[in-house]
């Protein structure tokens, strides 16, 4: 793993996070896992907001705020920044 | 970036690598609450786009872009195109996500950003009207309406259809120019139609951009062409066949 960052937001790869520490990450954002991807408390699918499309574990981007979940591509990554700032 | 852990990503400090366990997990959980820290897969997409934002053909071009607009985001993903274009499998899932998610018309904005003519545009749209709303007014016009505005000529094109296409489209859309595009054998192609285009009365004024094995022109109506006068003439030259 590494981790770095400007003063804003501290960005944190988590690519070679192990996968039951990616479950405990989403657990302890209040999120899980389903059949299709990333789910919420209450079992709906999470949706990458950008693009509509299921996140899935292994590809996922969380963002602080309201725990933005999306799909990690340059589509949806430089689709929140234009909405939030630049991270 | 790629994997290398200690490569300093987007324009932050390294911090190190840490050991992934349960504590380090909920003391991460902690902080990103505190909206300090963001999680992702790897660096790779957020440096593209960060690069793509610092540079400084997006910081030309989005001063006559509204900021959160779907156009923003396809002209950034057209210069993201641009810069992963060595990388063909990368290149062409974020085609494929860019139409899923635009459609046709927001590849198209995508497309001709990364071969430049997004760019080019912008050029004559800044010589042609002097004040920045009218600039910035016409260029989400053509954005717009790309689908008309702007041809992808193919080498199976037949030229006179396109000529045709061009002359009707030219006269009724109001911003009064529009864009060719072939590469390899349909530059001929597109040669061919600027020729039976030169040749037409109305005299329209027409500028090619040649660049390797891409061909490009931009065609505008002669009233058009008279408020950009400041350019060389002739503008157009047929090559020497």
């Amino acid at each position: 793993m590494a981790t770095s960052g400007d003063a804003k937001l501290q960005i944190v790869s988590i690519k070679d996070m192990p996968s039951d520490l990616k479950l405990l990450l989403l657990k302890e954002l209040g999120l899980g896992v389903g059949e299709d991807g990333v789910i919420t408390k209450d079992g709906s699918q999470v949706l990458d907001k950008y693009t509509d499309q299921p996140v899935q574990i292994e590809n996922m981007a969380i963002f602080p705020g309201s725990t933005v979940v999306l799909d990690d591509n340059p589509l949806s990554i430089a689709s929140y920044i234009e909405e939030y700032g630049e991270v | 970036m790629g994997d290398d852990p200690l490569k300093s990503v987007t324009q932050g400090v390294t911090l190190g690598a840490l050991e992934w366990t349960e504590q380090k997990i909920k003391d991460l959980v902690k902080q990103f609450q505190n909206r300090q820290l963001a999680f992702i897969k790897s660096a790779d997409n957020i440096e593209l786009v960060k690069e793509e934002l610092r540079s400084s053909e997006f910081s030309i071009l989005r001063q006559f872009i509204p900021k959160k607009t779907k156009y923003s985001i396809q002209i950034q993903m057209g210069l993201a195109l641009r810069r992963i274009a060595n990388d063909q499998p990368r290149a062409m899932e974020l085609r494929n996500r860019i139409q899923r998610t635009f459609g046709d018309s927001g590849l198209h904005v995508a497309e001709i950003t990364q071969i430049g003519l997004t760019n080019q545009l912008l050029t004559r749209l800044v010589g042609l009207y002097p004040k920045p709303e009218e600039v910035t007014n016409k260029f989400l016009y053509f954005l717009d309406h790309i689908e008309d505005l702007a041809i992808f000529v193919r080498n199976d094109s037949v030229p006179s259809a396109i000529a045709s296409v061009i002359l009707t489209r030219i006269e009724s859309y109001t911003i009064h120019l529009m864009i060719l595009f072939g590469s390899g054998y349909a530059t001929n192609v597109v040669l061919d139609v600027l020729k039976q285009i030169e040749d037409h009365q109305r005299k329209y004024v027409i500028e090619i951009l040649r660049e390797g094995p891409q061909i490009a022109a931009f065609t505008f109506t002669p009233e058009l062409g008279a408020k950009i006068s400041h350019w060389s003439d002739p503008i157009y030259t047929r090559p020497e066949s």
